[in-house]
């Protein structure tokens, strides 16, 4: 038990959530964006995100069952590229369009991202939240005796 | 010595309401994680089973994490439900602060035996 750790869950929320968020940003940023480096339309990223778990006790590593240990928070652990098809719009006059007139946008849909965003505006609320908490537990365990 | 029992248990249930702060925050934290179960802590339960045995030493309990099993699971295999976690983070709040409360109380009941009631 030490206020570090605790005060390290909710720091590890902050984190992703804000990393989430820059994803989020450079795919509304690139909706748009029809060719990048490799001639191909901007794919739409998202992060995958996972409990993180506390580094291993003794009985975790010999294996014994029952003390089942909280765990240290979340981790963003792979951006992975969305496979859905790209969006086909006729546009003969844009110079990225094909032979036939058809330009390939990003797989980015707005209302989705926007609801992304939302989703991790709040989360990203609720963890300021747990480090509210822990914080006054933190200051009247400081207080125990006066 | 000084009801040091009582003092025992407070302590430990400090650590237990601690550890639930803990768990809960992770329970939050993890609130989009796919596949995220959450947890929660099982102390009072224990406590109140540990004072109830007929045994002649009775052993205040660890806390005990525990995932919740019976609960509903998301599309994406998470079962956090945040305004529950809310309202538990809430709780534990008080709960400790009530606890710190008693033990202080407990302190100064001692120190006013010690200064024969002038302290």
């Amino acid at each position: 038990m030490s206020f570090l750790s605790s005060l390290n869950i909710g720091g590890s929320g902050l984190t992703a959530q804000r990393f989430r968020m820059d994803i989020i940003s450079q795919n509304i940023a690139n909706s748009d964006t029809a060719e990048t480096e490799n001639g191909e339309p901007y794919i739409r990223k998202t992060a995958v995100m996972q409990e993180r778990k506390g580094t291993k006790s003794f009985s975790d590593v010999l294996g014994i069952k029952g003390k089942l240990r909280s765990g240290e928070g979340v981790e963003v652990t792979a951006v992975e590229e969305d496979e859905s098809a790209f969006k086909l719009v006729y546009e003969p006059e844009n110079p990225a369009a094909d032979e036939s007139g058809y330009v390939r946008y990003p797989n980015i849909d707005m209302v989705k991202e926007m609801m992304d965003m939302m989703s991790a505006t709040r989360a990203y609320q609720a963890d300021i939240t747990v480090i509210n908490a822990v914080k006054t537990m933190a200051a009247s365990a400081l207080k125990i005796g006066k | 010595m000084f009801d040091l029992d009582l003092s025992n248990v407070m302590e430990k249930s400090l650590d237990a309401l601690w550890l639930r702060q803990k768990v809960i925050s992770n329970n939050i934290v993890n609130a989009d994680t796919p596949g995220y179960k959450s947890k929660s802590v099982e102390f009072e339960e224990l406590l109140t089973k540990a004072l109830n045995s007929n045994s002649d030493k009775k052993v205040i309990p660890q806390a005990k994490i525990v995932t919740n099993e019976d609960v509903a699971v998301r599309e994406d295999g998470n079962s956090v439900d945040i305004d529950r976690e809310s309202l538990e983070l809430y709780r534990v709040q008080i709960q400790y602060e009530y606890m710190v409360k008693k033990i202080t109380d407990e302190l100064s009941n001692i120190r006013l035996v010690l200064t024969e009631g002038r302290g």
